[in-house]
């Protein structure tokens, strides 16, 4: 009876010892993990549009690094933003600006665009606004008569940006308009700012365009929608660590005239809404990119997606729409 | 007598305690057949309304340009009226699962179909 004594005796011992690490196990995933890193959500308007912010860090400090990351939003998009009364509206009012003077987002935003404006052959162009404005985008959409539309369009584009000495010059009349790479960067701002304020992990989403990461111990995979740009529904569902996901589509802002769709992203070689792209989405490093180039690649097609140095993306999805209504799903790369 | 020879430390049947013990375990953390409950978000730059999507009804919600109509029918959710002049978000369909949006951008207002097993739930929607 000796030896089965002492069989119990060391079931039990294993038993316990296996209970002893489950209960381990939970009690640090349950209780001490949750006191140690907390994951806060914030939903906010912000650039006349909706932000979210999603932070993982200390308990004491995720609400006081959300709150930050809404201020910093709040700051870049008066800065930045055509309704602000920053940086952009001096220069859009005044028509110069000392280069030494430009803020370093500011510097960041032009030096940028006129990089994404080479690879794009122009299809990117951020001195649209007198355009944008002209059509009535985003408030009062409307299809001007053809004459002003030429004469919007002559005094739009970077050809009427130019740089004297060191002085940045507009053209009369000519709106610079980040709008179709600032929520991207000030995404990417707002990110890199968490990060640096110490969130282990963090992402930012304004009006669609995203920017996410972390700390590989925090194993924390983002769960990103792209939506369907004729559907109310959810198109592709990604899993990504650590990126940007940016999408342009026709269907964000637009309207009808005598049956044909007229939407916000304008084509700066002719002055008109551009049409068949219904919506492009950009996965890649970072959001400012992402949201540029899926600007270039709605007026530009396929050929411009093509066209797109690979080292930029990881993932471009045109969805296109011909005159049938009948819709299309185009791909180059993958994640 | 021959198999206490073999393991006088440890039988087979000794991992009946631990996996009795795991069982436990997932019977406390809610095992048996799943449901997912879904829920109507709707955000409007102020305050996340909670509606329950089981109970039908029709509700107005503020937004930037006034009053907008919100239906729940059928466990399905739509914007039914809306003083935005696109219409964008009237002209949309039903939504019917976790993840469905609409965005009436004007209005500042969007409502989506949220599920309590937020692992259904995308983090973000990139449109």
């Amino acid at each position: 009876m000796k030896p089965v004594r002492k069989n119990i005796n060391s079931g039990f011992l294993l038993a316990l010892l296996l209970g002893g690490l489950v209960s381990a196990i939970l009690v640090r995933v349950f209780v001490t993990g949750r006191d140690e890193l907390l994951e806060m959500k914030n939903r906010t308007p912000v650039l006349g549009t909706f932000a979210t912010y999603i932070v993982i860090a200390e308990r004491e400090t995720a609400a006081l690094i959300l709150s930050s990351m809404d201020s910093l939003a709040r700051y870049l998009d008066n800065e930045l933003g055509v309704y602000g009364n920053g940086e952009l509206s001096d220069l859009n009012m005044g028509g110069y600006v000392l280069t030494h003077e430009l803020s370093p987002d500011m510097k960041y935003l032009l030096d940028n665009s006129l990089f994404i404006s080479s690879i794009t052959d122009s299809l990117f162009d951020p001195a649209m606004g007198l355009l944008v404005n002209t059509w009535g985008f985003p408030d009062d959409p409307h299809l001007p008569d053809s004459a002003e539309i030429e004469r919007a369009l002559a005094r739009s584009g970077l050809v009427n940006v130019r740089i004297s000495g060191d002085t940045l010059l507009l053209s009369s009349g000519t709106l610079l308009d980040f709008g179709a790479i600032a929520k991207g960067y000030i995404a990417d701002r707002i990110y890199s700012h968490s990060r640096s304020l110490g969130a282990r992990a963090a992402l930012v989403e304004i009006g669609g365009e995203i920017r996410c990461g972390g700390d590989p111990e925090t194993a924390r995979l983002w769960r990103l929608a792209v939506r369907n740009p004729r559907g109310d529904n959810i198109m592709e569902m990604i899993e990504i660590d650590s990126g940007a996901v940016a999408t342009s589509g026709d269907y964000e802002s637009y309207f009808f005239d005598n049956g044909i769709r007229f939407c916000h992203i304008l084509d700066p070689r002719t002055g008109y809404p551009e049409s068949g792209v219904a919506s492009v989405t950009v996965i890649c490093g970072n959001a400012a990119f992402g949201d540029a180039l899926a600007t270039a690649v709605s007026v530009g097609g396929i050929d411009t997606a093509e066209s797109i140095p690979d080292s930029l993306f990881s993932l471009i999805i045109v969805v296109t729409e011909d005159e049938n209504g009948e819709i299309t799903e185009w791909r180059r790369g993958s994640i | 007598m021959k198999s206490d020879k073999e393991y006088p430390f440890f039988r087979i049947n000794d991992l009946a305690i631990p996996v009795i013990l795991f069982l436990l375990l997932q019977s406390f953390r809610g095992g048996g057949e799943e449901t997912t409950e879904c829920r109507l978000e709707v955000h409007t730059g102020e305050a996340i309304l909670q509606y329950d999507l089981g109970v039908d009804s029709i509700f107005g919600v503020m937004g930037n340009l006034g009053e907008m109509e919100i239906n729940i029918e059928n466990e399905r959710a739509r914007i039914s009226r809306s003083p935005c002049p696109g219409q964008h978000c009237v002209r949309q369909s039903w939504l019917i699962k976790p993840g469905d949006l609409a965005v009436c951008i004007p209005s500042g207002v969007f409502i989506v179909i949220a599920s309590e097993d937020e692992s259904l739930s995308p983090d973000a929607v990139s449109y």
